[in-house]
């Protein structure tokens, strides 16, 4: 009999952690177009930088992030305040938002401190987007954020071995590309078909 | 009626989010042994690197003590405890934060792209800080997300400090952060252990 119950016990332990993880998904699902404004962010600033005048390259990068940020929080508040708070939900905003200021800070100190160049500053920047999607992918079970983290991984290493400036900025456009616009337009459209179903169901 | 249900369906799941992470707390405790061997790991290859002039010092050690936490964790896993959530959490920051530091680091040195000394431990702080702050912010630890502060103030001493300044707040984090917080969670658990076993008496 306590066999029984243990065996049922674990059944349902499971079972809750299932739920949790489908739930997790869905969540990270409904945040596809911070994926596609950070990816859109991205490509103003690299943009912006390149393009602009000397005086505006460096600081290209702080204002977009800093205003991408702003607009983040923005919309992130409305989001939450239709959806009630989770435990794996606390875990993804607590990875997303440390390595989002870790990132931003980092880069800032040793961008001002003069002791990057572009093949590290790419190679610190991939290295930490892995890691984000990584862990997220793990605790997700999500093969597609998985496969993000990869290329992300593999686009730090590359940045390590490229020698021009042109080679660099091919692996980060098409890193940026897959990994911010097309993985978020993906979990949005994965998110709006959820919805549409959601309502064709309680209609 | 429906509003008493509601309010106990919500006090239950606050319960229930309670009792994960103090669950998930109590799971990291029993992992202070791996923050003591990653410290010494780390304190060992800074000095077989640094006197002993061995290129390979920072690959074999971190291999040896990767070996180490898997044997351990073998252990620790046998003991029959159910994985959690937040356990799979914890865990998926470990492992993807020392897999892609050990990439990354890995292709830097390769590349010849790694001489900067300041460079390689500013990005050593800023991850290492990170994923202390999100498991720090997910078990609610006080004393774990002061260790994320220590590491970043490392890394903000490597971009700006001198050679001597970076080295001095290098190792000072590895005290505080590997070994004393290892200390620290070990002895919780210690004195959780004692508790359990004086109530189950």
């Amino acid at each position: 009999m306590p066999n029984e119950t243990t065996e049922r016990d674990l059944k349902e332990r499971l079972e809750l952690i299932e739920n949790m993880i489908a739930e997790g998904r869905r969540k990270c699902e409904s945040w596809g177009w911070a994926f596609l404004l950070w990816g859109i962010a991205y490509y103003v600033a690299i943009a912006w930088s390149a393009l602009g005048s000397a005086a505006w390259s460096w600081i290209a990068w702080p204002i977009t992030m800093i205003a991408a940020g702003i607009l983040t929080g923005v919309l992130a508040s409305r989001v939450k305040r239709n959806q009630p708070a989770t435990n794996l939900g606390r875990a993804m905003s607590a990875i997303w938002s440390v390595m989002g200021t870790v990132l931003f800070l980092v880069l800032m100190a040793v961008g001002l401190s003069g002791r990057a160049d572009l093949h590290l500053i790419v190679a610190i920047a991939g290295g930490m987007l892995a890691v984000a999607n990584g862990i997220s992918s793990i605790i997700l079970r999500w093969k597609m954020q998985f496969a993000c983290a990869l290329v992300w991984l593999a686009t730090a290493v590359g940045a390590c071995f490229t020698t021009t400036n042109t080679q660099i900025a091919v692996l980060s456009l098409s890193a940026i590309f897959f990994c911010q616009i097309v993985f978020g337009i993906y979990a949005m459209t994965l998110d709006a078909r959820r919805r549409k179903q959601h309502e064709a169901l309680h209609a | 009626m429906e509003n008493e249900t509601t309010e106990r369906d919500l006090r239950d799941r606050l319960d229930l989010i309670e009792n994960m992470i103090a669950e998930g707390r109590r799971k990291s405790e029993s992992w202070g042994w791996a923050f003591v061997l990653w410290g010494l790991a780390y304190y060992v290859a800074f000095f077989w690197g640094n006197w002993g002039h061995f290129a390979y010092a920072w690959p074999v050690t971190v291999i040896a003590a990767s070996l180490l936490t898997m044997l351990g964790f073998w252990r620790n896993g046998s003991k029959g405890r159910p994985n959690t959530t937040l356990g799979r959490a914890i865990a998926a920051v470990w492992w993807t934060t020392g897999l892609a530091m050990f990439i990354l680091y890995l292709s830097l040195a390769f590349s010849g792209r790694l001489a900067d000394y300041h460079l390689s431990v500013a990005i050593a702080g800023a991850m290492l800080g990170a994923a202390n702050a999100a498991c720090a912010a997910m078990l609610r630890w006080m004393s774990q997300f002061l260790c994320a502060i220590v590491w970043w103030s490392t890394c903000v001493a490597a971009s700006f400090g001198s050679a001597s300044q970076t080295t001095d707040a290098f190792l000072g984090a590895i005290f505080l952060c590997q070994i004393v917080f290892g200390i620290y969670a070990m002895t919780l658990e210690a004195r959780r252990r004692r508790q359990h076993e004086a109530l189950h008496a």
